[in-house]
């Protein structure tokens, strides 16, 4: 990190929110070319069903319409997505077992979720293309619906897809330490089923693109909405045939990601072919309905669970079948993602070293799933946190107590998982200790007996997680992807700063916190250094927005540039000075001899003399570049950590969970832009509570997805938000190059735990148990209900 | 046949006079006719407040309105907010309170809460809490648009200049 | 989601309004508010031939549009009172304050600026607000037409799920609702989580001189097709000192006894009847705290 640090670190306000604030910003919907035409696509209401026939001749005769495609128009024009694995060191047989389907731009010959694309139509604008869409006829026979995993498991379920032979996408055995002893052996032992809830990102910017091709010159532009835009150009030769020297894809404005724009989706490549049919530009915009039904989904699976442990409280063991419901295709790129990490992290920061699990990726007549902030480790937080509070009321410890008992200490790091994670540093007992000052835990002990026998019932949840941050080339391998950034800074000869990133960025000021990074390396302005983002003209290739990587990686290739450019500067201030490289430091604007404050060059003249002035160099000087191009390879893992603390209070007459307060302990490291982190854990943290609370996507045995409007799927508003706390601790990292771990992920993956282990903390007294998400207000009068009935009601 | 419509209206103080078809969202005339993008579609059923305009200074839903509709009323988008490149006190209070990541929803937020700066009324965190329920927002979390918003409010009661934050007819400042 | 094509009128004079209603019948529907219509509209729930838009109605000596008027007996409303100035609306807070709270639950701020009294209760949900309340405050509405009028209660204005006493060449012209007795305490509670409203209880109490309850109105909206009056349970308080016990009874009638919920995709029946009996509980206790209140 450079000595000086005038905006690392610093509160700065954003440079993207001029433009975003005075409605100047460019999303995708805002794009306007001319002839411009727009595609609604005629999607399948049903959740399984062979296509017989499609009658189009209506809806061409449609008042402005320009074109209708099925999938059979499309087979020539354009390929399917078929997501697949790769094959790894100790992994070969994941990539041989996974099973792969293809999921064509438009259904051909049968759809296996409700929302998936039939008919693109073109039409003068989205009004006209619904019209025209009305009038398409198809001729659905209905098929058997594999309503959830149990159908998609059973005996002659029906297959998606019959090659497969089964539903199973993908099984996975995973074993380390003796956990059968373990369990043997332990005193207490706690299993217990889990079903989570489908949920969606909902971004409140749908997803959208638009497409532009020049016959002429064979070029394609594509704007996308996109978190990235360097892979969909990477993998679109292959869908539609254009060359990548001939592609130019470009993410303008994102609203939000979340990781629901992490990947390819068929309409994507249904809206090129389109654009490359027509010689037109085609765009795209989702509207909220279709978002709801196909944009991807995440989350839902039935998990058994049982967990170990000693009379003190020691955790021994963890085992466990997970079952993902993962809809009807592999999400492209990373279809089976969520799956795989859930087990992964699901023995959190503690020191459990028995464990076994078996994971099962089942496919069911469910839009796909994708991934969603956190991607499996909400669901595993929420499972291991739980069983950990079940263990601490059996053997009547505080669930504070209970969790530094066994949480990984200080003394203990660089600490390998049972998993093979290695948790570099982190400060996972200081962050609970930190919790309890807050709550004043004997206090509130206290207080919640008192309340109690007065029927009103408050709890408090604690929530623990290790985020695997930031991953490094071995952990993508899997997909055939790396975990590397390049960035490239260039200075201009008035010495302004340019730096160029194939990032797209949904809303976490990569601009901004970027710029800071490198005003600082220069110890110039911020107004000095400009950033480019998204575009892949002008920008070496970027594996993208997600798993919480931007400021180790990207922040990590950055500095690797600059410090390159810095040095060619001190080569030439050298020259100019005639001075030593040694005694030369940055200062100001400037570049001048240590000690020596009358003999420093402006950089402007440096830049001057580097790019436009050769002549003057002296004969031995060879030419310099102020400009590098850099990759940087991240520690294989960045693993920054929080604890959640919520005071809830359950209104035991009608369910409903009120949350009195939140604090949440974070540590990500060094952080650029404390503002700009506390954003990210409090949107977080709210998606946390709405996945805890209210949103679900349920699906009928039927196969139909019955929220399809923002009445239904309900995500928290001002006034079922919290303030939140945040406190932050810094241990940086000593293997990123930045000191940074990585961060974004985190509010989303403790959010829904500290809820759920808050109710459960509320209703002790009842035994009651949280296995079920989302607790709404009738789940939680349920789980009131049945524990009085059985008598369970204890002081 | 009484399916198109012209229309005279003022937006963001300028007026224009246009065709329109008459089942033309308001939203998709301010968008796709007016060029002002600003304001946003999120969810076009009247939930999720992106689209959120004053229209005679009263926040609406503009993708629950007609263009057709709004023949001679006065209508303020998010463009009208700043004056002469100056952003405003809340545009500002935004800016210094990160209360917005994508932007996408704060136009709607914007417009929702200028108006209730417009009232002239102080607003208790609990009442702001259930006034600005309409907006949703994904990225923030929320916390730091009601920071942002009860700042305007809170300096505006406290403001010993009654007439410093007049407002026009459309509900936006006047300079 | 855009609407489908339609025809559009936008009459500025009742008989033009009304003459139009005729002519279309069921093939078109009233934009007052818009503010549950263009919602179905964009989801093309419904596809309605022609858009009668009545927000350009002027008030004549025949019908007031959107004022409030306030008598010392009635409060009236106009098919163009929005929401909003319902809530805010001080005789309205003085002389039903009921009305006032209810108002309060409609959608957000924003939604009541543009949706209208009127059309809140010609859209007839059983589990809204309004329905209910103006069920609880033995509201009467006025339906004109091009051939005449009728003046129906609340009770024969909702038919059933979305489903009131309009026919299609009907409009909903004006709302009348009893001002509050003296000696009335009114309380109001809904499950306030998500954008669907499922359960709300509403509570009117009178009390005599001697403080025993002299009438009661008891309601639940959310808890079957139309807005329901829970007359058993209004007889059980008739007559009584009403005591925390007598509530429990009361509601325990009124939900277990008198109601017949559905189970949904929202909720179950059981969970329904608990938040009914758990509203009505808390309303009539807060409908005497405030008759305690005013000593």
């Amino acid at each position: 990190m450079p000595e000086f640090s005038r905006f690392s670190g610093a509160r700065i306000k954003r440079r993207e929110d001029p433009r975003l604030l005075t409605g100047r910003g460019s999303f995708i919907a805002d794009i306007s070319l001319s002839g411009m035409a727009e595609i609604a696509f005629v999607r399948s209401p049903l959740g399984h069903a062979k296509i017989q026939s499609i009658d189009v001749r209506e809806a061409e005769l449609s008042q402005g319409v320009l074109a209708v495609v099925t999938g059979a128009d499309l087979v020539a024009e354009a390929e399917a997505l078929e997501a697949t694995l790769h094959e790894v060191p100790g992994l070969e047989h994941m990539a041989r077992e996974c099973k792969k389907a293809k999921w064509y731009p438009l259904a051909l010959e049968r759809v296996r979720y409700m929302g998936e694309a039939v008919v693109a139509i073109v039409a003068e604008n989205r009004y006209l293309a619904e019209d025209a869409a009305e009038k398409v006829m198809v001729d659905y026979k209905p098929l058997p619906v594999v309503a959830n995993v149990a159908d998609a498991l059973g005996q002659d379920a029906p297959l998606l897809h019959e090659e497969w032979g089964e539903n199973l996408i993908l099984k996975n055995t995973f074993k380390n330490g003796d956990p059968t002893k373990a369990f043997e052996d332990a005193p207490v032992t706690i299993k217990e089923t889990f079903d989570t809830n489908r949920c969606t990102g909902l971004s409140l910017e749908t997803r959208g693109g638009v497409a532009e091709y020049d016959p002429f010159t064979k070029k394609l532009k594509f704007w996308t909405s996109s978190q990235i835009p360097h892979m969909v150009r990477m993998i679109l030769p292959d869908l539609i045939g254009v060359p990548e020297s001939h592609l130019h894809v470009i993410t303008p404005d994102v609203g939000g990601g979340f990781g629901t724009k992490g990947q390819i989706y068929p309409e994507d490549v249904a809206l090129i072919a389109l654009a490359k049919r027509l010689n037109r530009p085609v765009r795209w915009i989702e509207d909220r309905f279709e978002n709801l039904i196909a944009a991807s989904h995440a989350r839902e699976g039935t998990f058994t669970v049982e967990i170990a442990a000693n009379r003190d409280g020691e955790i021994v063991g963890l085992r466990g079948e997970l079952f993902h419901d993962v809809g009807a295709y592999l999400s492209f790129p990373y279809g089976v993602n969520e799956s795989i990490h859930t087990g992964m992290v699901l023995p959190g920061p503690y020191r459990i070293q028995n464990y076994e699990y078996t994971m099962y990726t089942v496919a069911t007549n469910k839009a796909p799933l994708g991934p969603y902030r956190g991607v499996g480790a909400p669901m595993a937080t929420y499972i291991g946190e739980h069983l950990v509070d079940c263990v601490a009321r059996e053997l009547d410890l505080d669930p504070i107590d209970i969790r530094l008992r066994n949480l990984v200490r200080k003394e203990e790091f660089p600490y390998t998982s049972v998993t093979g994670l290695v948790f570099e540093n982190g400060s996972y007992i200081e962050s609970v200790e930190k919790c309890r000052e807050w709550l004043d835990l004997d206090g509130f002990r206290h207080k919640q007996k008192l309340e109690r026998k007065e029927g009103r019932y408050i709890g408090v949840g604690i929530s623990c997680y290790v985020e695997g941050a930031a991953p490094g080339s071995p952990f993508f391998a899997l997909w055939n992807a790396s975990g590397f950034e390049t960035v490239t800074v260039r200075l201009t000869p008035s010495a302004k700063i340019i730096v160029e990133s194939g990032m797209a960025c949904p809303g976490q000021g990569y601009e901004t916190t970027l710029a800071q990074v490198v005003a600082d390396e220069l110890e110039v302005d911020m107004e000095d250094v400009s950033v480019s983002l998204g575009d892949t003209t002008n920008s070496p290739f970027s594996w993208g927005s997600h798993s919480s990587r931007f400021m180790v990686v990207c922040g990590g290739a950055c500095l690797l540039a600059i410090r390159d450019v810095k040095d060619s500067l001190l080569q030439v201030a050298a020259n100019f000075l005639e001075a030593e490289v040694g005694d030369l430091e940055f200062r100001n604007g400037s570049i001048g001899v240590v000690g020596a404050p009358e003999k420093s060059v402006r950089l402007e003249q440096v830049c001057r003399f580097a790019l436009v002035r050769t002549d003057l160099w002296p004969d031995s000087t060879s030419p310099i570049q102020l400009e590098a191009t850099r990759t940087y390879e991240p520690p294989p893992l960045s693993t920054p950590n929080a604890t959640h603390a919520v005071v809830v209070e359950v209104d035991e007459e009608t369910g409903e969970v009120k949350i009195l307060k939140y604090l949440v302990v974070h540590d990500c490291g060094k952080m650029i832009n404390p503002m700009i982190v506390e954003g990210q854990i409090r949107g977080g943290t709210v998606q946390g509570l709405g996945n805890a609370i209210c949103e679900h996507l349920p699906y009928g045995e039927d196969g139909q997805m019955k929220a399809g409007s923002l009445m239904d799927y309900v995500i928290p508003t001002t006034k079922t938000s919290p303030n939140i706390d945040v406190v932050h601790i810094e241990t940086p990292s000593e293997l990123a190059l930045n000191g940074c771990k990585g961060m974004g992920e985190g509010g989303a993956i403790a959010g829904p735990s500290a809820i759920a282990n808050g109710v459960a903390d509320a209703l002790s007294h009842l035994g009651v148990r949280v296995t079920q998400l989302p607790i709404t207000p009738e789940r939680v009068w349920t789980l009131i209900q049945e524990a009085k009935n059985k008598g369970l009601e204890r002081s | 046949m009484a399916t198109t419509k012209e229309i005279r209206l003022k937006v963001n103080g300028v007026e224009y006079v246009r065709s329109v078809d008459v089942r033309t969202l308001l939203l998709d005339f301010i968008r796709e006719e007016l060029h002002l993008t600003g304001t946003h579609a999120g969810c076009e059923h009247g939930v999720c407040g992106a689209c959120t305009v004053l229209l005679n200074g009263k926040s609406v839903r503009s993708c629950l309105l007609l263009a057709a509709q709004i023949d001679q009323e006065e209508v303020l988008t998010v463009e009208g907010l700043a004056i002469n490149g100056q952003l405003s006190e809340l545009q500002n209070s935004f800016w210094n309170h990160h209360a917005l990541q994508c932007g996408f929803c704060t136009p709607g937020f914007l417009m929702t809460a200028q108006e209730l700066i417009n009232t002239g009324e102080a607003i208790s965190e609990e009442h702001l809490r259930e006034a600005l329920a309409g907006n949703l927002c994904r990225c923030t979390g929320y916390q730091t648009i009601i920071e942002a918003v009860l700042e305007v409010l809170s300096s505006q009661f406290l403001s010993t200049d009654p007439e410093s934050d007049t407002v026009d007819s459309t509900g936006g400042r006047s300079a | 989601m855009k609407p489908p094509p339609f025809e559009y009128f936008q009459p500025t004079v009742l008989e033009e309004a009304l003459q139009l209603l005729r002519q279309y019948g069921d093939d078109g529907v009233i934009l007052a508010g818009g503010q549950s219509l263009l919602p179905v509209l964009n989801f093309r729930l419904t596809q309605p031939e022609v858009l009668i838009d009545i927000n350009r109605l002027e008030s004549s000596t025949d019908l007031e549009v959107s004022h409030i008027q306030s008598s010392q007996s009635e409060l009236s409303f106009g098919p163009l009172t929005r929401q909003r100035d319902l809530e805010i609306s001080s005789p309205v807070r003085k002389s039903c304050p009921l009305l006032s709270e209810a108002a309060r639950y409609v959608g957000n701020p924003t939604i009541r600026n543009r949706g209208t009294f009127a059309g809140s209760l010609a859209h007839g949900d059983p589990a809204g607000e309004f329905p209910l309340v103006t069920t609880i405050l033995g509201a009467e509405m006025l339906l004109l037409s091009e051939t005449g009028s009728r003046r129906l209660n609340a009770e024969e204005f909702f038919l059933g799920h979305l489903s009131t006493a309009l026919n299609g060449s009907e409009l909903l012209a004006q709302i009348y609702i009893p001002c509050s007795e003296a000696l009335t305490g009114w309380g109001f509670h809904e499950l306030d989580v998500t954008p669907r409203a499922l359960v709300a209880a509403a509570a009117l109490v009178t009390l005599d001189r001697e403080g025993k309850c002299s009438k009661a109105r008891l309601g639940f909206a959310g808890m079957g097709p139309v807005p329901m009056r829970a007359r058993k349970a209004e007889a059980l308080l008739k007559g009584q000192r009403i005591g925390k016990e007598i509530i429990l009874e009361a509601a325990h009638v009124a939900a277990v006894q008198e109601a017949d919920p559905i189970s949904d995709e929202m909720a179950s029946a059981s969970y329904r009847t608990a938040l009914a009996k758990t509203f009505l509980v808390r309303a009539i206790g807060d409908a005497m705290k405030r008759l305690e209140e005013r000593g």
